[in-house]
């Protein structure tokens, strides 16, 4: 699962998710994509779960990137701990997305086959998203 | 070359909020600069730009019209196009003045055409390296696309940018002759994913390491507190 090397810190503050995204909300390697149109935390298992429906659904056809990285850590205080005592332990990495980031391209498949595995990606995923295109040119 | 018109008014006043006003009435913000003649700031009906922005290539000649105290006329290109990062709505567009005889930078895209052999008869994945060409060229001979056959490429072939340059004398290529254009790559073996029980910690980077340890230890004291 997608998760940092090497970090600087074991743990962050939670920060808040202001704004749209203006990085990463253009199709840059593929020819078509997937597109949050909400802000909201996406943990690493949640993006392999929608990588997995990806590349199963085009079966090894094309190629896939994921444009996003789990790379901030979340904290969970054990249960039943009284409140107090410091910060808990690091449980689970994610990526933070806006509104308008791409989350994955996919190249080499029929556009049919992009979307539905677009579509079974989105669904392995807590925000909602849409399929997008790049601008066709024509010779 | 594609070609096609297109009629704005000069708008009085910049900013921020003379834009929001201008989107809410359905007209889009643009400016009109080049030449070392003082930039116009424009706005422009937005059904009809996105029309045109669908139906042309973006590298098209514009004869943009400004309505106003002075109806003028100029040659211009699209040289950007600004749009709403989640619903994709034009927010303000760019345009450059140019003369017909004088050469002008456009990104030109690029169209692979046929079926490689390499994927239709090994299995293998057609892969795009860039998708727009930089070129000079006077705008009389701007193509709307380059087309590039790849029916004869198998797996490990590849197009770069020196192989096209011989076809088109006019145009002067602005990026590296070794750039790959396309190439067909074996198809990838998909890598089991991983069973994990506990989190991994990733490493520390060495400056934060006898702080994060100091910390760690703090922390087992609290618990054994608990």
């Amino acid at each position: 699962m997608l998760m940092p090397k090497r970090v600087k810190r074991r743990k962050q503050q939670r920060g808040r998710m202001k704004g749209k995204a203006t990085k990463g909300s253009t199709i840059v390697f593929g020819e078509y994509g997937l597109k949050a149109l909400e802000p909201k935390w996406i943990t690493n298992r949640q993006i392999e779960a929608a990588r997995i429906a990806i590349t199963r659904h085009i079966k090894r056809a094309g190629k896939l990137w994921i444009r996003i990285f789990p790379d901030k850590p979340v904290t969970v205080k054990p249960a039943e701990t009284r409140m107090g005592k410091g910060k808990g332990a690091p449980e689970y990495w994610v990526a933070v997305v806006k509104p308008g980031r791409i989350l994955f391209e996919l190249e080499g498949v029929a556009p049919e086959i992009a979307q539905r595995a677009m579509t079974l990606a989105s669904s392995k995923l807590p925000l909602k998203t849409k399929f997008v295109q790049r601008k066709k040119a024509e010779g | 070359m594609e070609y096609f018109k297109l009629s704005s008014e000069r708008r009085e006043g910049s900013g921020k909020g003379i834009a929001r006003k201008l989107r809410q009435q359905g007209r889009i913000p643009a400016v009109l600069y080049g030449h070392n003649q003082e930039p116009v700031h424009l706005s422009l009906a937005e059904l009809e730009i996105r029309k045109v922005l669908h139906e042309h290539p973006e590298s098209a000649i514009v004869d943009l019209t400004i309505d106003g105290k002075n109806r003028t006329s100029c040659n211009a290109i699209v040289r950007e196009v600004q749009r709403h990062p989640a619903t994709g709505r034009l927010l303000h567009i760019d345009f450059q003045r140019i003369k017909m005889d004088e050469k002008v930078r456009v990104h030109v895209p690029i169209v692979l055409l046929g079926n490689a052999k390499g994927v239709k008869e090994m299995g293998g994945i057609l892969e795009h390296g860039l998708r727009e060409l930089n070129i000079t060229c006077v705008p009389t001979a701007i193509p709307n696309a380059i087309e590039i056959d790849v029916t004869e490429l198998i797996i490990g072939d590849s197009i770069h940018v020196r192989d096209i340059v011989s076809r088109y004398p006019n145009f002067d290529f602005l990026d590296d002759e070794d750039t790959t254009l396309a190439n067909v790559v074996p198809p990838k073996v998909e890598v089991a994913p991983v069973v994990e029980g506990a989190l991994e910690e990733p490493e520390l980077v060495a400056a934060g390491k006898e702080e994060e340890e100091e910390e760690r230890a703090r922390e087992k004291e609290a618990s054994r507190e608990d």
